[in-house]
């Protein structure tokens, strides 16, 4: 008895994980809250950042897809566009240890000094925590989310799914568009796209 | 005798010359083998015959534990490109691609191959083409080749091949590997599908009663556009007496709206101890449940 009774609580438990871990975050819903660590030992919590627009950017510095928009300089003048007009950015990188895109504290910002990027800060997500909770699936992997906390964007830097470093002038970056409606008051036009990259190294 | 040398050797310079123009080994590279990936180009006929269509095929060979990608990547990855740089009249269809094998990574979702992968493109020939000339066929051609890490790939392979008016002869080499992938590709479903949307799912309808009374052990959908399912969640088909249904995970993309699925579907079936794979291409209009 006692051990069915366990078996049954089992099932209930599983059950209830496998309904929260599709949650997977809505367009136009509250963006899923997280609490995470950044390279500097600081910790960051998505919800004391409301009355902000925050960016949040999967990335791997080993991807090639990565590669080609901090090559380019691409990455890093968005990030520098969002913070210059009071924004929040957030890179994540959920490599887990031992696999492709792992970083120490030390050597993420080494990669942001080299890279002359600017986000707010680097959090580093090795147990795939955040990553996971916004089914985070590609390196970059890009979402916005409003002032009021919504998520209003989620998918791919740009239209032009390549390694071409040369793509980044003609391509059509959805991130700067949305994020100039979202200043602006604006909904934003395309607030779902295909994500392109390498898989997010759990 | 000075003299007769510098000729001759000039002559041979010539004769090199000449070697590299018509057999085109150094100008024109086939196969490419990359750090990953072996890329060859090869034509189903010998000649070509002014004003007619004939296959070619993109042969590549992967080494174990790595993959290219299908026309749907899936979540991540990219699909081999071609771009053509053809003779003035020539023209490329888009490539014909055989069904992909679902490539999980983590939890995550690819469409691609493993081992190798042929993939076809047709090629027309003007009418006004002059024979007794070769032409060559270029195509720059890109990949991603993925093991657990990604790796983009590139080479400009090319064929050269004389213009007859004959008849053209089959080559043996690469009709076998036409005939080889043709099982693979998929051919236009010969039934009604239609689509109905749920709360979180999406259930695809087959209307094939001659289907029904198959042993169909497995079906898979894999969709062309990205965000109409969840690559990575399980499909579950049903057999019912008018078909087939297979329930599919929604994706990112709000389903209001959407006017069709389209998509490749692969049946398995067991009759006796063989085995058999077909696979079809569907394109799926909203509808009620049958």
């Amino acid at each position: 008895m006692q051990r069915r009774r366990f078996a049954v609580l089992a099932i209930l438990c599983t059950l209830v994980f496998a309904t929260l871990s599709e949650a997977i975050p809505k367009i136009g819903q509250p963006a899923p809250d997280f609490t995470s660590t950044d390279s500097q030992g600081v910790t960051h919590t998505l919800g004391a950042y409301r009355g902000k627009i925050v960016v949040v950017e999967w990335t791997n510095h080993q991807c090639p897809f990565v590669g080609k928009h901090y090559g380019t300089g691409n990455m890093q003048a968005l990030q520098k566009y969002a913070t210059d007009t009071n924004m929040i950015w957030l890179s994540v990188i959920s490599s887990a240890p031992g696999e492709q895109g792992y970083v120490s504290s030390a050597e993420a910002n080494t990669l942001t000094a080299k890279r002359q990027a600017s986000p707010t800060a680097v959090l580093l997500d090795s147990a795939g925590v955040v990553g996971r909770l916004y089914d985070a699936r590609t390196t970059p992997h890009m979402y916005i989310i409003d002032a009021q906390g919504t998520l209003v964007y989620m998918g791919g830097i740009d239209d032009k799914p390549s390694t071409q470093p040369v793509d980044v002038q003609t391509a059509k970056n959805y991130v700067r568009i949305a994020l100039g409606e979202v200043l602006s008051a604006k909904p934003v036009s395309t607030p779902i796209t295909r994500p392109y990259g390498c898989s997010v190294k759990y | 005798m000075a003299w007769a040398m510098r000729q001759y050797g000039i002559r041979l310079a010539m004769a090199a010359m000449y070697l590299v123009l018509v057999s085109g080994t150094p100008l024109l590279a086939n196969p490419v083998s990359t750090t990953h990936v072996q890329a060859e180009l090869g034509s189903v006929v010998t000649t070509i015959q002014p004003g007619t269509s004939f296959w070619v095929v993109l042969h590549l060979r992967m080494p174990a534990g790595w993959h290219t990608y299908w026309q749907n990547p899936g979540d991540a990855g990219l699909a081999t490109a071609m771009h053509w740089l053809l003779p003035a009249g020539f023209t490329a269809g888009d490539i014909v691609w055989p069904y992909p094998q679902r490539l999980p990574v983590g939890p995550l979702m690819n469409y691609g191959y493993e081992g190798a992968v042929s993939l076809l493109t047709q090629i027309t020939a003007p009418a006004d083409l002059l024979p007794g000339q070769h032409v060559a066929l270029r195509a720059e051609t890109t990949w991603v080749a993925c093991a657990k890490i990604c790796v983009p790939e590139a080479a400009t392979l090319a064929l050269q091949l004389p213009v007859s008016t004959e008849t053209p002869q089959d080559d043996a080499r690469w009709k076998t590997v036409l005939t080889e992938v043709q099982p693979r590709l998929p051919r236009a479903a010969p039934w009604k599908v239609v689509f109905t949307e749920e709360q979180d799912t999406l259930t695809l309808i087959v209307a094939a009663p001659d289907v029904a009374a198959s042993p169909i052990t497995d079906a898979t959908f894999f969709p062309l556009a990205y965000g109409i399912i969840d690559h990575a969640a399980a499909q579950q088909f049903q057999m019912t007496e008018q078909g087939l249904r297979l329930m599919l995970q929604r994706g990112t993309l709000d389903p209001t709206g959407l006017t069709r699925i389209e998509g490749v579907l692969v049946l398995h079936e067991k009759r006796d101890s063989a085995s058999r794979v077909q696979a079809f291409t569907v394109s799926a209009l909203p509808g009620r449940a049958l």
